[in-house]
Formats: structure tokens, C-alpha cells, sequence
């Protein structure tokens, strides 16, 4: 008995609770710091360990081996308690004390501060880990995007997969408008080391010339009429990573040419700076343009041209990936089916041939809005082809006079050869006519059908 | 009344305490708090019938900490355990291969012990997604003949279910 007053002594001094069990596992005797513990039982005499601690539930093994000796002590660590106003951390040891009538003794310590260190650790780990993982999984995501089994985008993906081994190349993505473009680059990026990285994307053709230097380059305050503070530019931005030019064909040869200079050099100022900084970037470029026909004609630099078209990639449109546009159109419907609570199915038949007999001028960006306006008004379990609303119905169909541009964009080739073509027909074939019916020069007209080789 | 102790087991952030607060107090939160240790909770299921007996069960839930890459932690945690609902994340199918390892390192410990697997955070994929996942997780627990549930803390999502096939792993 001495031995246990000793401990009893010891464990008030280590502001542990303790509670020492007879052979039937009852509490016998506790201190206060362990009934603090279970504060809606004014006394734990007598009661089974069991409806004290349900964390000793299924422990009838360990508790027979501590009783009988066979085992000297068994240890649960940061045991999670709701408690006022926070969580309390407790450490539950159970002890053999060799004693037939007290057979186990529970100790209770609190280490909630030691727990609360550890959980901020912890929760700071896991956070980035659970990102870095579900980063991992979007880049799947997005290969994923690229859906499809015709010859065209099976090449794509596997280009793809094999340039992701080499990181640093200048890589060129050609491709009508809505095919894609940006989506390879960024697939392109993650596929690397450099995905962590940052990925900078920039359309050259949505800024005004006067401001895509600034942009491009950064610039100090004061650089400038506007300039009212210093900023750091695309090139800077990228510095490490990936940086995307969308519609590089639509660069000013000036601007063209310092370019060329940071891609060689590696090296750039700010406007008005002085001062050069280091730049390390992946370039990939996009452009819907023919740039040999601009080197050409002399509106796009020739050296820029080969500096950037070391890898080719080429975003195939949609009427060429024959069947792919149905597998394109299942996804887009199961995104929306999502987005908008609808239990859409599908496709009839009838809405399936619809959809292939379409020439997409737009590409996957007008079957996305094609899709998105079907899921917005269907009534159906799957869309039919009167939920399909397309510009025209084929590549002969009358085209509609366009007086604003359509949300999934259109080809501005496309409509000008149609409207050649109607205009030829129009006027039974005769040339001076037709020209006149689109408000053009004999001469112009003539330049235009040789142009879309609709000369004879 | 048979009391019961039951684990939930699975990689950090795969939904294990949102999946406990769903069951137990029918409660569900996006904050990610990050699981320290262990938290028993209780609950009491509802009767479960046997060759026309009712069999009722408290479940004593055993929220234990993830693990990083299957790794085994805490094994004490484990011991006497009557079941385990060993969770993966269908966003991460990652974690799918984790919870073999996980629920092989629980068997090994509790070998007469009912195993349920549940894929979790159903409500965050797509519908044809789930399927294909489905399929891996039913090969994975397929070996050794456990059921499989699609799970959503979020919207409820067989829930229940799958603490109740845990239970009725034990009648069998």
C-alpha cells in the first residue's frame, strides 16, 4: 500500500489523474484531476472503466494481460477531447501495478500544448501536400481535356507526352481559333518539372499595341505619361516558369525584334530602366496566323519565326476529328449536367447527327457554348436535335448576315469564301456582277477567289 | 447492446471526420482541420436483423489521424478493433492504393475484424469518373472479398450505409 500512495504521490505531483481498477475493471478510487475529466459523473466509484473511458472499449485483451501480469503497460497518445473552450489532449497509460485488488492503474496527462504545436505543423504539411496531390490530379484533369481517338488528337497527346522530357524547348502551337491552343500549353507546362512554376499567359491581341511593350517588358515609375509606379512585366513574371503567348502573330515587327533579343540573351530591361535583369523562361507560342506566309509578306520577323518553331505542335480543328466531336459534346453535357443540377443522359441520335454534320467554324469553344445553351433550356433526358441550336447547318448553308460577332466566335475565312461563293451564284457566275453585289473592285474580287482557290 | 470499437482509417484529407460529424451528427463542414491523434465518438445503430433476431450495436468511432503515403502510425490505436472503414479520396486516386496497404496493416492486427471501404467526396466528380473509380476500389477490395461504398460527407451519400455494412460485417 505504500507503493501505491507513493505513486498516488508522484502522480499529483506530475498534475496527472489517476484511477486505480479491481479484478472486475471498476474504478476503486480516483483523484480529482481524473474526475475533472468525465465532469457529468459527480462520482466514478464503482463504475467500469468501460462507461468512463470509451476509448478502453475493446481493450478487454490488453486489460486482462495487464492484470494478469502478462503485459507491464499499454499507451494511447493525444486522445481528442471537446472540452470548454478548446480541445483537450490527454495521454492514456494503462500499468499493471501487481496488485491483486488494484490491479490497473489509468493515468490521464495533459498534453494538449505539446499537441497543439504539433496539429499547427501538422495542418501546415498536409494542406500543401493536399494540394500538391489534387494539383497532380488536374493535370490528369486536363489531359483528360484533350478527349478524343481520332488519329489527329491521339498524335497530339502523345507530342505532348514526349515533350514533357525536355523543358526548356521554344515550342510553336498552331491551330484554327477555339481548338485548344491554350489548353496544350498549360498541359504542356504541367506535364514538366516546371509545373510548380509560375504559367504566364498573355494574348497578345487583347492589348493595344501602345501597351503590349509595358506588359511584356515592365516598367519603372515615371517611364511613361501613365507609368505612376513601378511594374514588373510578363517576362519577370515568368521568370522560371512557362510564359504563353497567345496570338504572337499579331506582334509589331519592333516589338518583334526585342523578343528575339531576350530570347537570346536571356536578359531584359524595364522601360526606363537601366538596369538589366535576368530573365529564365519557357516560351510557347500560339497563333491561329500563317507566319511563314507574314515572313513572306515581311510582317513577321524571319529569325523570330525559326527562334520559336524549334517544336510545332498543331491544334487540329473539329470537323477533322471525325467521331471525337460526339465523345467532346458527352463531356461538355455531363460539366454542365453538374453545374446546372440537370440529370442530362446524353444524345439522341437524331442530335448526334446534327452535331456531325456541322463544320464548326468556332471548334470546341463554339460546341462548348452549343452544348452550355442546350443544357440551360432542355427539357429532355437527352438533348435532341431541337435543343442543338447551331449558326447554319453545313458548309453550303446560307450564312446570315452577321452584324455582331456570335459568343463561340466565328471564322472570318470561312464566312468570306461563303459569301463569295453566294455571290457567284448570285450573279450566275459573272465576276464584274458578283464584285459589285459585295461593294468590291473586279480586280479585289478577282484577288479574293484566287485567294480561297475558288478561281477557275 | 453490444459495444463496439471501429476505426476509420485513411490518408490525411481523404474525409474521415467529415464522414464521422455526417454519421454521427448528421453536420458537415469544407474547413479542412487536420485530424491530431485520435477522437472516440459514439453512436448507437439502429437494430440489425440476424435469422430473425435483432442485433443492436454501439459503435465507439475511433477518428484516427491520416497517414502520409500509407504509412503505418499508432498502431496502438488499432488494437481491438471490431471493424474498420478505411477511407480514399475519388479525388485523389492516389490514396486508393494507400487503402490497400492500410486496410492489409489492420487485418494483419485484427484478423477476424469487418472491413467496409469507403470512396469518399463523391459529390466532386463527375458521374462517369465515379464508375471507373468504383471499379478499382472493388478490385482492390475485392481480394479479400469487403464491400465497397461511394460516399458523400457532403451531400449524405451513403453515409449510414456504410457504418451499417461494417455491422452487418459482423453478423456474418
Amino acid at each position: 500500500m505504500d507503493g501505491l500512495v507513493s505513486i498516488s504521490h508522484l502522480l499529483e505531483a506530475l498534475k496527472a489523474g489517476y484511477a486505480f481498477l479491481d479484478p472486475e475493471l471498476r474504478i476503486v478510487r480516483s483523484n480529482a484531476r481524473f474526475r475533472e475529466t468525465h465532469p457529468s459523473s459527480p462520482s466514478l466509484q464503482d463504475l467500469p472503466v468501460f462507461d468512463v473511458l470509451p476509448e478502453t472499449v475493446g481493450l478487454e485483451e490488453v486489460l486482462k494481460a495487464l492484470r494478469s501480469g502478462e503485459k507491464t503497460s499499454f499507451t494511447l497518445q493525444y486522445i481528442a477531447r471537446e472540452a470548454s473552450p478548446d480541445i483537450l489532449y490527454l495521454r492514456l497509460v494503462l500499468v499493471g501495478t501487481r496488485d491483486p485488488e488494484k490491479p490497473v492503474l489509468v493515468v490521464l496527462s495533459d498534453e494538449t500544448e505539446q499537441a497543439r504545436i504539433l496539429q499547427r505543423v501538422q495542418q501546415q504539411s498536409f494542406e500543401i501536400r493536399l494540394m500538391r496531390s489534387l494539383l497532380n490530379e488536374k493535370q490528369a484533369a486536363l489531359a483528360a481535356g484533350l478527349i478524343g481517338s481520332s488519329g489527329a488528337m491521339v498524335r497530339l497527346r502523345n507530342t505532348i507526352e514526349k515533350l514533357s522530357a525536355i523543358p526548356s524547348s521554344t515550342i510553336l502551337i498552331r491551330g484554327e481559333t477555339g481548338t485548344g491552343k491554350s489548353l496544350v500549353a498549360r498541359m504542356i507546362h504541367l506535364s514538366t518539372d516546371l509545373r510548380d512554376r509560375p504559367f504566364v499567359e498573355f494574348n497578345c491581341a487583347a492589348v493595344p499595341e501602345s501597351l503590349l511593350e509595358s506588359e511584356l517588358f515592365g516598367h519603372e515609375k515615371g517611364a511613361f505619361t501613365h507609368a505612376v509606379s513601378q511594374k514588373k512585366g510578363l517576362l519577370e513574371e515568368a521568370d522560371d516558369g512557362t510564359l504563353f503567348l497567345d496570338e504572337i502573330g499579331d506582334i509589331r515587327l519592333n516589338l518583334q525584334a526585342k523578343l528575339l533579343t531576350v530570347l537570346d540573351s536571356r536578359k531584359f530591361r524595364r522601360l526606363g530602366s537601366i538596369r538589366e535583369i535576368n530573365t529564365r523562361f519557357r516560351l510557347i507560342a500560339a497563333t491561329h496566323r500563317d507566319l511563314r506566309s507574314m515572313v513572306k509578306e515581311g510582317s513577321f520577323r524571319e529569325d523570330l519565326y525559326y527562334r520559336i518553331q524549334v517544336i510545332t505542335l498543331d491544334c487540329p480543328p473539329l470537323r477533322n476529328l471525325e467521331d471525337d466531336v460526339i465523345r467532346i459534346a458527352r463531356h461538355f453535357i455531363q460539366v454542365y449536367a453538374r453545374e446546372f443540377g440537370k440529370p442530362v443522359a446524353g444524345l439522341t441520335p437524331e442530335a448526334e447527327n446534327k452535331l456531325k454534320g456541322y463544320r464548326w467554324p468556332g471548334n470546341v469553344r463554339e460546341l462548348r457554348n452549343v452544348i452550355e445553351r442546350a443544357m440551360i433550356f432542355t427539357e429532355n433526358p437527352s438533348l435532341d436535335s431541337r435543343d442543338i441550336q447551331l449558326q447554319s447547318t453545313g458548309e453550303d448553308a446560307p450564312v446570315q448576315t452577321v452584324e455582331t460577332l456570335p459568343d463561340g466566335g466565328l471564322s472570318f475565312e470561312e464566312l468570306e469564301r461563303r459569301l463569295l461563293k453566294q455571290a457567284l451564284e448570285r450573279a450566275r457566275g459573272n465576276q464584274s456582277r458578283a464584285a459589285r453585289l459585295l461593294k468590291m473592285s473586279r480586280d479585289t474580287f478577282r484577288y479574293r477567289l484566287e485567294k480561297h482557290k475558288l478561281l477557275e | 447492446m453490444f459495444n463496439k470499437k471501429i476505426c476509420l482509417r485513411g490518408e490525411f484529407g481523404v474525409g474521415k471526420t467529415s464522414l464521422v460529424r455526417r454519421f454521427v451528427h448528421d453536420l458537415f463542414s469544407d474547413d479542412y482541420i487536420t485530424t491530431l491523434g485520435v477522437k472516440v465518438t459514439e453512436k448507437v445503430l439502429p437494430p440489425i436483423e440476424k435469422n430473425g433476431k435483432p442485433h443492436q450495436y454501439r459503435f465507439m468511432i475511433w477518428d484516427i489521424a491520416g497517414t502520409e503515403e500509407g504509412r503505418i502510425q499508432h498502431e496502438s490505436y488499432w488494437t481491438g478493433a471490431s471493424g474498420a472503414l478505411i477511407v480514399a479520396d475519388l479525388c485523389r486516386p492516389d490514396t486508393f492504393a494507400h487503402a490497400k496497404k492500410i486496410m492489409d496493416h489492420f487485418l494483419a492486427i485484427n484478423p477476424g475484424a469487418s472491413v467496409v471501404i469507403a470512396g469518399n467526396k463523391a459529390d466532386l466528380i463527375q458521374r462517369q469518373e465515379i464508375a471507373a473509380h468504383e471499379k478499382t476500389l472493388k478490385e482492390i477490395a475485392g481480394e479479400i472479398s469487403r464491400p465497397v461504398f461511394i460516399t458523400s460527407a457532403k451531400s449524405g451519400l451513403s453515409v449510414e450505409e456504410s457504418f451499417i455494412g461494417l455491422a452487418e460485417g459482423m453478423l456474418a
